[in-house]
């Protein structure tokens, strides 16, 4: 089996390569979907032939940078359970995100090229083992965004675009920094950015407290910036607002999972005297993100700002699920990463769909739309509803899990976090009953249902991947068991 | 010697160009060219015995070779600039392409310049000639002014270089490096040491555009023809850190005693640089001009790895000046390239290039992200041994300053990727045709920024090796 362990590579490969056909004139959307799809079908290959077992595998490396006594960087690229759930996750977003693309878009190739990068640098980012490439992965989606929103995007663009970017690049600023702090507390003469050694190094001793101290709030602000914690937040509501639906389907499913990744590789492992000492102020900003943001979000007048504050919101559950550092919580937090992430990009792509039917994206413009697009209600109320935790969707089987999690571990946090599931239910239920019950409202254009399977496809894709994991949650737990067990054993 | 070769092709240019006067400057570029790249050619092949000393004025190691080839590649890279605008000057259009190779002389000589003596006389062939070329167009008054402005603290900066320099023959009896490192070493607390030792910082900060020293910097960088432009943010700079680190790193002011106070100063100056060279840069509208303040900011990202004193700050400042040369190439080339088809180096003139020449404007992006420090461009590799080095230092205000000056950065590199790339262009304006040439040394210079981004074991080998000694 040894060309498993080329298709990590494989996989940032491709999108890449797939980026200069197009610019050289390859029908670019053929191009695009091809590539994403064929992503999809190495991560299914991948899925099928990992071994249950702790650590990484089909681990590919490339020595990059060498420069003795100070850095030596590798292209390490590997898989284990945990990176697994998040490329799948990437696989199947960047799917459903290239082919609701407008088919006629202006400045096509371009449009194009920037999802390709997005998602280049999202698959990049959860499959390095190296801390250098995990970060510069990351990065790679920086400027894309930025053209995206700023190109394409919806009202207030300029000042999303950069406002969004500025935000995004002082985080990761803060966060190298966060990362340099980490590589230079390790043992002189062992010092090195490769995961695995990291964790051999860290197994048998540990980080100096006066150095976890000054390094986890370096990197929980970093991560914390790029997952939009409270109070560094404001640039994922109106980005998301404003971005084409692509760029939001990728950014707010994807890309900001990327934080919460990098929390559960460096952070939780191996910063557990930080965590003690600053723990409790997360413990107050994850609330606030919850309970705080979620009733910024009831107030909210427009559907995209509404999903842009939800998808803040839910990510205080996460935040719950890692600070409970309990295999369960971390479990639920995985899963509820994927979820959240299927249920986000079905919501932001059917949120532009419904934005281009009616004209509006005022929520008390909008109503009665269920009469003429069954269908369209269907699947959004079908995301809403995962979006809330109901059960039977993925959402509900990782919140369930972290406050399971949390509970043994900060009764009091979790007793108020679960209110939160009351806030988004009123939130989700009353946009609901505005944009498709009550009386049909006139719009420009005569709305039309989606059109069949052809049309519907990508969110089919989304909402069965949904029902997979609230169904039966096993196939993921297993995946990721392994992992977390390496994280809490050690 | 590379430098006896370089002289000779200049030296050649100049009798045949007087002999004959018809010959069409870009004749003469192109033989300049083709020199240029002979020597370079030449560097990887010269026979260079360890550490080559001679009469204590002039050595070659690895950290002279390795400027030397910047210096040579840099050159090369000015002159296909300045060959393809050549026209535009009303006269001594040769003369343009030669005199820069007498500068390139002195850069080359300063790399391996081991004693006062020599790094001021190489120094000065540098500075003078820069004073021609700055002010070379005579019928622009922007030209002139900057020739008189550079001219002036030019001068200035020289003073208290040579002031500098005649504290350490004092105090010493020589000028050489090594004689300074060995009475150090002897008589640390020698006050005049350290007066000498500030003195020849602040003749050094005017040739790396530091702050204090760094007034000229933009009005200089606006008004000098592009060409000039881009050696002057790529020699000059570079041949001012090649002092600065032979000087204070490696030999000279070397010392425990010093360690403190030298980096403390470069430690401020960085600061001061990073800060006001992307405040400044904020609300700039010539792209020039722009790129003046920012290549402030730059000198203070390198001070920043300078002030360290340290091999590994050494280490990331050789890294972070290879890589700033090719943005910075690649963006005064465009700038060039592109002035006359937009009419001008005014921002908003860039608007909807994307559209005219997406070419030129994914290149110009690459060149800025790759200044803003962003990954997978090669800038970020540079920005990251700098902030490693600091971090390791323990001086976290530096990092601080240094963290919110590269996001402040981002900011107004953005503000030319959204023009060039948000707005549709403004008149019915043709797409720009590029030549061959223009494209490959385009795409070449593009792909080397992000290659070197993401790989550079050569680079980074060839670095580590300047380190052993």
């Amino acid at each position: 089996m040894n060309f498993l362990n080329y298709l990590p590579l494989a996989m940032v490969v491709f999108p890449v390569l797939a980026c200069l056909a197009i610019a050289l004139g390859a029908p670019v959307r053929k191009t695009a979907l091809a590539t994403v799809v064929l992503n999809l079908a190495l991560v299914l290959v991948v899925a099928c032939f990992i071994p249950h077992t702790q650590g990484y595998h089909f681990v590919t490396s490339f020595p990059c940078i060498s420069l003795p006594n100070f850095f030596e960087i590798n292209l390490t690229l590997g898989v284990d359970g945990l990176s697994l759930a998040m490329i799948l996750l990437t696989a199947v977003v960047s799917v459903a995100a290239v082919a609701v693309s407008p088919l006629n878009v202006r400045r096509e190739a371009e449009f194009y090229i920037c999802v390709l990068l997005i998602s280049c640098g999202a698959m990049g980012a959860f499959l390095s083992l190296d801390l250098f490439f995990l970060y510069v992965f990351h990065e790679v989606a920086l400027i894309p965004t930025f053209l995206l929103i700023g190109i394409w995007g919806g009202q207030d663009r300029k000042f999303a675009a950069t406002q969004m970017t500025i935000y995004l690049a002082a985080g990761s600023l803060i966060l190298l920094v966060g990362i340099l702090g980490f590589y230079f507390a390790l043992p002189e003469g062992a010092r090195s950015m490769d995961l695995r050694v990291i964790h051999e190094i860290l197994s048998s001793g540990r980080i100096p407290v006066v150095m976890q101290n000054i390094i986890y709030p370096l990197l929980v602000m970093g991560f914390g910036i790029l997952i939009s914690l409270f109070p560094f937040h404001h640039w994922a509501p109106a980005g998301y607002a404003a971005a084409p639906a692509p760029a939001a389907m990728l950014h707010a499913g994807v890309l900001k999972k990327f934080g919460l990744y990098g929390l559960l590789r460096l952070v939780v492992p191996y910063l557990p005297e930080g965590a003690q000492t600053f723990g409790n102020i997360l413990l107050i900003l994850l609330l606030v993100n919850i309970l705080y943001i979620g009733l910024v979000t009831v107030a909210q007048k427009e559907l995209n700002l509404m999903l842009g504050f939800s998808s803040v919101m839910h990510m205080g559950y996460i935040f719950l699920g890692l600070a409970s550092g309990t295999p369960i919580g971390l479990t639920g937090a995985v899963i509820l990463m994927v979820s959240h992430g299927l249920s986000a990009a079905l919501l932001f792509g059917l949120a532009s769909v419904i934005r281009e039917k009616t004209g509006t994206t005022l929520l008390k413009d909008m109503g009665g739309l269920a009469i003429k697009a069954p269908m369209l209600a269907f699947l959004f109320i079908t995301g809403a509803l995962a979006s809330m935790g109901t059960p039977g969707l993925g959402n509900f089987a990782g919140e369930v899990l972290i406050f399971f999690g949390a509970w043994k571990v900060h009764p009091w946090t979790t007793f108020f976090a679960i209110w939160g599931i009351v806030i988004s239910a009123v939130y989700y239920l009353r946009a609901v009953r505005s944009i498709f019950f009550g009386e049909l409202k006139t719009y420009p254009t005569e709305v039309k249902d989606f059109k069949g399977l052809a049309e519907t496809w990508p969110y089919v894709l989304l909402v069965g991947m949904l029902v997979a994991i609230g169904i039966y949650p096993a196939w993921l737990i297993k995946w990721i068991e392994p992992s977390i067990n390496l994280i809490t054993n050690l | 010697m590379p430098e006896i070769q370089l002289l000779i092709v200049a030296l050649a240019l100049l009798v045949y160009e007087a002999f004959v006067p018809t010959v069409s400057p870009r004749k003469i570029a192109y033989a300049a060219m083709t020199g240029v790249a002979l020597v370079l050619i030449g560097t990887w092949y010269t026979v260079v015995p360890e550490l080559a000393i001679w009469k204590d004025l002039y050595q070659v190691d690895a950290l002279a070779v390795l400027f030397k080839r910047l210096f040579l590649i840099t050159i090369f890279f000015v002159l296909w600039m300045s060959s393809e605008t050549i026209e535009e000057l009303p006269l001594g259009r040769s003369e343009f392409l030669i005199i820069p190779l007498f500068t390139t002389v002195g850069m080359m000589l300063l790399a391996s310049a081991i004693n006062f003596m020599t790094i001021f006389i190489a120094l000065e062939l540098v500075t003078i000639s820069f004073y021609i070329l700055v002010a070379y167009q005579r019928n622009r008054a922007s030209s002139l002014e900057a020739g008189a402005k550079y001219l002036i603290i030019g001068a200035l900066s020289t003073g208290f270089l040579v002031y500098g320099i005649a504290f350490i023959y004092g105090s010493v009896g020589s000028t050489s490096l090594s004689a300074l490192a060995l009475k150090l070493a002897e008589d640390p607390v020698h006050p005049g040491f350290l007066f000498a030792a500030l003195l020849i910082l602040v003749g050094l900060g005017f040739k790396m555009a530091a702050v204090p020293f760094h007034v000229w910097t933009p009005d200089v960088y606006q008004g000098a023809p592009t060409p000039i432009t881009a050696f002057l943010a790529v020699g000059s700079k570079i041949a001012g850190f090649v002092i600065l680190i032979r000087v204070f790193a490696f030999d000279g002011f070397k010392n425990d005693s010093m360690t403190l106070v030298i980096g403390s100063a470069l430690a401020l100056m960085a600061m001061l640089s990073i800060l006001l060279g992307n405040l400044a840069a904020l609300p700039q509208r010539n792209l020039k001009r722009l790129l003046g303040y920012s290549s402030i900011s730059h000198a203070g990202f390198l001070l920043m790895g300078v002030s360290c004193l340290s091999e590994r700050g050494i280490q990331a400042v050789l890294l972070y000046l290879c890589v700033y040369s090719i943005a910075s190439l690649l963006a005064f080339y465009l700038i060039n390239k592109l002035s006359a088809s937009l009419g001008g180096e005014d921002i908003p003139l860039y608007a909807g290039l994307s559209q005219r020449s997406p070419l030129c404007a994914f290149a110009l992006t690459l060149a800025f992200v790759s200044m803003a420090g962003i990954p997978p461009l090669a800038g970020f590799v540079g920005k990251l041994g700098v902030f490693a080095a600091v971090w390791e230092k323990g001086n976290y205000t530096l990092l601080a300053v240094g963290v919110i000056g590269a996001t402040i950065g981002l900011y107004y590199y953005l503000k030319i990727v959204r023009e060039m790339y948000w707005q549709e262009p403004t008149r019915q304006a043709a797409p720009i045709v590029l030549g061959l040439g223009s494209k490959l040394l385009i795409i070449t210079l593009s792909a080397s920024l992000i290659i070197f981004g993401i790989w550079q074991i050569p680079l980074s080998q060839f670095i580590s090796h300047v380190l052993v000694k």
